[in-house]
């Protein structure tokens, strides 16, 4: 077990520094950068600009700057943010812990609804209450996650229940503990309830399919055959060996949540690393964008070493080889 | 219906100068945020219209100038903008979902019949690129290109910053395919018969995938059809005075507080959005379905299949 994380997490090195290098050069390639913009600017010297450009190290070949970036990551630093004159590793740190909260939420509520909502519906495949919620899913699934955030926003805004953009208040700093912990659930809410009402289709859908397949299962007529009774069938007999597809598909799922993330985020004002990164990507910001996106990849390559760590416990017939 | 409403979707497409009762780009200026509404008294609706330039329309209207849909908040007339749109998002489609499957296939094969290191590195790569949270790989390729271009350069690099993301999952799965059709028995008689590597390929393990195909292109599809509203919502895809869906929503959305009571300028894009992706989902779960997936959520929605079929059903 403890091979696997780590041979797993060694595994993680190559892919970062491809991810960091791609990423690099897709930057250097875009046309314009942060200074370009300064020189518009006519109330700046140009020595100014220049010193900035010194400073950064701007003005040597790329694979110098990239190998200088690499050195400093490695030490723990990712680069200064020339935009939000702060330490990237600084605003990514308060960015990921944002999309995690709102990604978890989302998740737990997500998987959790799903899940029932599809063990409600096998107790009679085809039946009124599938049939509502199938119908559901299927329509929930196709409106996109940027219209129903919008909705959301629209009502949130119309109804003023819920509080709009940011993380918490502005005189958050003067709260005690539990008031600033209140505050932000208050303000996770809005965003957490459009992302779990985009994602609860997918999991309902997989939870049901999943459900569905095991209960055709010849070991059921065993337990039928016994006299269980057919809600110790689904609980204690289904339940279990159907969650195994369930939480592959969650790990599959990661990058397609952190889409939806950003969207949210984007249209809420929630201050995540979606924003962040649109934020960085149209400031040119090369190391923020650099930081977001090797972030990025980090949360997706964890979230399916946990994904693949939680399929035993499910069913421990799985055995994970050190591949 | 799914397939149905596609085509709908492309015809209006397509024909949108003939569906639109005006111009995408002309401004009322005595209705901004006008509400939908009918003909009224002293307006009569003209099948087939001629309008001042000498252009057909489907429809127009005598002696007033009537919103079926409303206006937006240039006075411009949301139901013209939405046909247009319908545009910009089949070009997206229809391209995008071409390119992914072709070049994906292509990789895909590649890497299953060329074997060794050309399927290491092929299968490298793809992972490379999964691991990046494809909406952020998406916008930094987007951003290798200028921000303002003209509408048809904009339209291929939107499609060509997602095609850079979406063809990875498709190459994954041909390549499993090919490998598992390679080493059926239909392909080892048709070597022994005498057949070269390249017709083995086309005429025996290519038709084979083809099913396999239509799936794929059906499921890249709504991401096309998400990925351009997406980018052009965030204001990196097609921009004004073009009307696409994406765009429609964020001039919108540009103020929340009046949003809910303009709620056809929202309504409006984001229900053709919805509806053209739930006609790609309808296709999809239709070729799953024909396909033999027993479990896809329209097989709820369909009549009662015989008993029997669920086990547990004849226990009464």
């Amino acid at each position: 077990m403890f091979r696997l994380v780590l041979a797993r997490l060694l595994a993680l090195i190559p892919l970062l520094l491809g991810v960091s290098f791609v990423s690099f050069l897709l930057i250097h390639l875009a046309p314009g950068s942060f200074v370009d913009r300064l020189r518009l600017d006519p109330g700046i010297p140009p020595s100014t600009i220049e010193a900035l450009v010194v400073r950064f190290g701007l003005d040597r070949p790329w694979y110098e700057q990239y190998l200088s970036w690499l050195t400093g990551a490695v030490h723990g630093d990712l680069g200064w943010s020339l935009a939000f004159r702060r330490p990237v590793g600084e605003l990514l740190g308060g960015a990921a812990f944002y999309t995690l909260a709102l990604l978890l939420t989302a998740l737990v509520v997500s998987a959790l609804v799903g899940t029932v909502l599809g063990l409600l519906s096998v107790v009679r495949p085809r039946g009124a209450l599938d049939r509502v919620f199938c119908g559901w899913a299927l329509a929930t699934v196709s409106v996109p996650t940027l219209v129903l955030a919008l909705a959301g926003l629209g009502l949130a805004s119309a109804t003023a229940v819920l509080p709009i953009g940011g993380g918490s208040v502005t005189a958050a700093v003067d709260l005690n503990w539990t008031a600033r912990a209140t505050d932000f659930m208050h303000h996770l809410l809005l965003p957490a309830l459009i992302l779990s009402i985009a994602t609860c289709p997918l999991f309902f859908l997989q939870a049901r399919g999943g459900l569905l397949d095991v209960l055709s299962a010849e070991f059921l007529w065993a337990a039928r055959s016994r006299g269980l009774s057919e809600t110790q069938i689904l609980l204690r007999h289904s339940l279990r060996p159907s969650l195994v597809p369930l939480i592959a598909f969650v790990g599959a799922s990661m990058t397609r949540m952190l889409n939806s993330a950003l969207l949210i985020e984007v249209v809420v004002g929630w201050p995540g690393m979606g924003r962040l990164a649109l934020q960085g990507l149209l400031a040119r910001d090369s190391f923020l964008i650099l930081g977001v996106l090797v972030l990025g990849s980090i949360l997706v390559v964890l979230g399916n070493l946990v994904t693949d760590l939680l399929l035993p416990v499910a069913d421990p017939r799985i055995r994970l080889e050190e591949a | 219906m799914g397939v149905a409403g596609l085509v709908l979707l492309a015809t209006v497409g397509v024909g949108a100068p003939f569906f639109a009762p005006y111009s995408p780009r002309a401004q009322d200026r005595t209705g901004f945020h006008r509400p939908p509404s009918l003909p009224g008294e002293g307006c009569s609706t003209r099948w087939l219209a001629r309008d001042e330039r000498g252009d057909t329309h489907l429809f127009g209207f005598e002696g007033c100038r009537v919103y079926v849909l409303g206006t937006d908040a240039l006075g411009r007339d949301v139901l013209s903008r939405v046909l247009y749109g319908a545009r910009v998002s089949v070009t997206a489609a229809v391209l995008g979902v071409v390119f992914t499957v072709s070049f994906g296939a292509l990789v895909g094969a590649a890497a299953a019949l060329g074997g060794g290191v050309w399927d290491r590195v092929l299968m490298r790569g793809t992972e490379l690129v999964m691991a990046l949270p494809a909406l952020y790989l998406v916008l930094a390729f987007r951003n290798v290109f200028p921000d303002e271009i003209t509408p048809g350069w904009s339209s291929l690099i939107l499609v060509g910053s997602l095609a850079v993301v979406g063809w990875c999952g498709v190459s994954r799965m041909v390549r499993g395919q090919v490998l598992s059709l390679r080493e059926r028995d239909f392909v080892a008689s048709a070597v022994a018969a005498g057949a070269g590597p390249a017709r083995v390929f086309f005429r025996h393990i290519l038709p084979n995938t083809l099913p396999f195909l239509w799936l794929q292109a059906g499921l890249t599809l709504p991401y096309f059809l998400l990925g351009e509203a997406t980018l052009s919502f965030l204001g990196l895809g097609v921009q004004e005075p073009h009307a696409s869906w994406g765009n429609m929503l964020a001039s919108a959305a540009q103020s929340y507080t009046s949003m809910m009571q303009h709620w056809w300028t929202l309504a409006v894009p984001g229900g053709a959005l919805s509806l053209a992706v739930l006609g790609a989902n309808l296709w999809i779960e239709g070729l799953r379905m024909a396909q033999g997936s027993r479990w896809g959520a329209l097989s709820a929605l369909g009549p009662p299949r015989s008993p029997g079929i669920l086990a547990f059903k004849d226990r009464t």
